[in-house]
């Protein structure tokens, strides 16, 4: 199946009621932004996304966003995934860190604690999407595949600046700069697109990442 | 009508001015998880109970706004002939899978699927394993259907390693599930 992203305003097909959504912008470099879309019982359509920190967050979904339907998202799996993204909200009051640090382990640990939250923890965009995908028993990528460069520590270091993060967590996360990998918005939907039950490796979510960004440039031209 | 906002700040208010521990609210258990889940409107009632841990409530009246409200919205079915039990909290093993058996045989199979989830991640947070061991050991995959058996199996993924009866509820669902077509892709990754 080819990955083909739709505009925020097609219609999702009749038994859908979870995609991936991405915004930002269309140049080599840019900051991009993911979070799951939920249909409503009334067709209303929502994100559910990490958009900052302690900002875990239920939004209409708007004119900004393209959305991705994914092949492994069954609806049984995906009614799943939404009880667990509503329960989340209401159990953390959308109070889930956001962190630079992407780790091996597990966030939502085995004795039941949905999340750990020690200063350097949390999530962003992207790996909120993947854990709780992971959660759900759909682990899309192989972590250790991803490489440690030079335009991730310089990424992590401004995002670290504009996050305003509580001086714990700005210093926690500022002594692990440029230690843990980035997996980027596109590539999360990259990964979700072409996921048959294996972890991908970095090479292989890399041109996906691509196809996603280069969708989203379709989407916009005139 | 109002929305699911506006029920948990009522029903907030009503535990905070009240000191009578037999004032229960529905929203401090399934029907605030529900409605939040339906992303809908319903009403929203607290009610007096007897019982300590769980809203074993709901009188006939209120519950039957509030589960219709539900049930249509959840499963897009009809309303008639669902009973009252419905209106329950977090219940223990024996009564969950009567109830997602029910559901099931009502075809209902997304409200029992949010309501296996919403059971298992609840005990998961009470760090109370057993009680989502035992529901894999005693639920009968016969009687149930991919809406429950992928709810369950997918909200105890995470734990399986501790979860004993978790690899022997798959290998009866793969069973189950044979000559389902959907099955790869139902069980998609769950093999890890």
């Amino acid at each position: 199946m080819k990955l083909e992203l739709a505009r925020y305003d097609a219609a999702l097909p009749d038994d859908v009621y979870l995609a991936l959504a991405i915004t930002g912008g269309i140049e080599d470099g840019d900051q991009r932004h993911t979070g799951f879309l939920v249909r409503s019982f009334d067709d209303e359509n929502f994100l559910f996304h990490l958009g900052f920190n302690n900002g875990y967050l239920k939004n209409p979904l708007t004119s900004r966003y393209d959305y991705l339907l994914v092949p492994a998202l069954e609806p049984e799996t995906a009614n799943s995934i939404i009880t667990f993204l509503v329960m989340l909200l209401e159990d953390t009051g959308g109070n889930v860190q956001y962190s630079i640090a992407w780790e091996a382990e597990e966030y939502f640990d085995k004795d039941g604690k949905l999340t750990k939250f020690a200063a350097v923890d949390g999530f962003t965009c992207a790996t909120f999407v993947l854990e709780t995908m992971k959660r759900y028993g759909l682990d899309l990528v192989d972590r250790e595949t991803w490489p440690l460069t030079e335009e991730t520590a310089t990424w992590q270091a401004n995002i670290l600046e504009k996050l305003q993060l509580p001086v714990e967590q700005y210093l926690a996360q500022f002594e692990v700069l440029g230690k843990y990998p980035r997996i980027k918005p596109e590539e999360a939907l990259g990964a979700a697109h072409y996921y048959r039950g294996d972890l991908l490796p970095y090479p292989i979510v890399l041109p996906a990442g691509v196809e996603v960004v280069s969708e989203m440039r379709r989407l916009k031209a005139p | 009508m109002i929305n699911a906002m506006e029920i948990i700040e009522i029903n907030d208010d009503v535990q905070r001015n009240d000191a009578d521990p037999t004032w229960h609210t529905i929203s401090t258990s399934w029907l605030a998880k529900s409605s939040r889940v339906s992303f809908g409107t319903c009403k929203s009632y607290a009610v007096r109970s007897d019982v300590s841990s769980v809203c074993r409530l709901a009188s006939g009246a209120v519950f039957e706004n509030y589960r219709s409200n539900l049930v249509a919205r959840w499963s897009n079915m009809s309303v008639t002939g669902v009973d009252q039990e419905e209106a329950l909290g977090l219940l223990d093993i024996s009564n969950t899978i009567e109830l997602l058996y029910k559901w099931e045989r009502e075809k209902k199979g997304r409200l029992a699927s949010a309501y296996a989830v919403y059971f298992v991640e609840s005990n998961f947070s009470k760090r109370n394993l057993s009680a989502v061991n035992a529901l894999l050991l005693s639920a009968s995959v016969e009687r149930l259907t991919e809406w429950s058996m992928v709810a369950i199996l997918r909200s105890s993924y995470s734990s399986r390693s501790v979860l004993p009866a978790w690899s022997i509820f798959l290998d009866a669902v793969k069973h189950r599930l044979k000559d389902n077509e959907r099955a790869e892709r139902l069980l998609m990754g769950l093999n890890r």
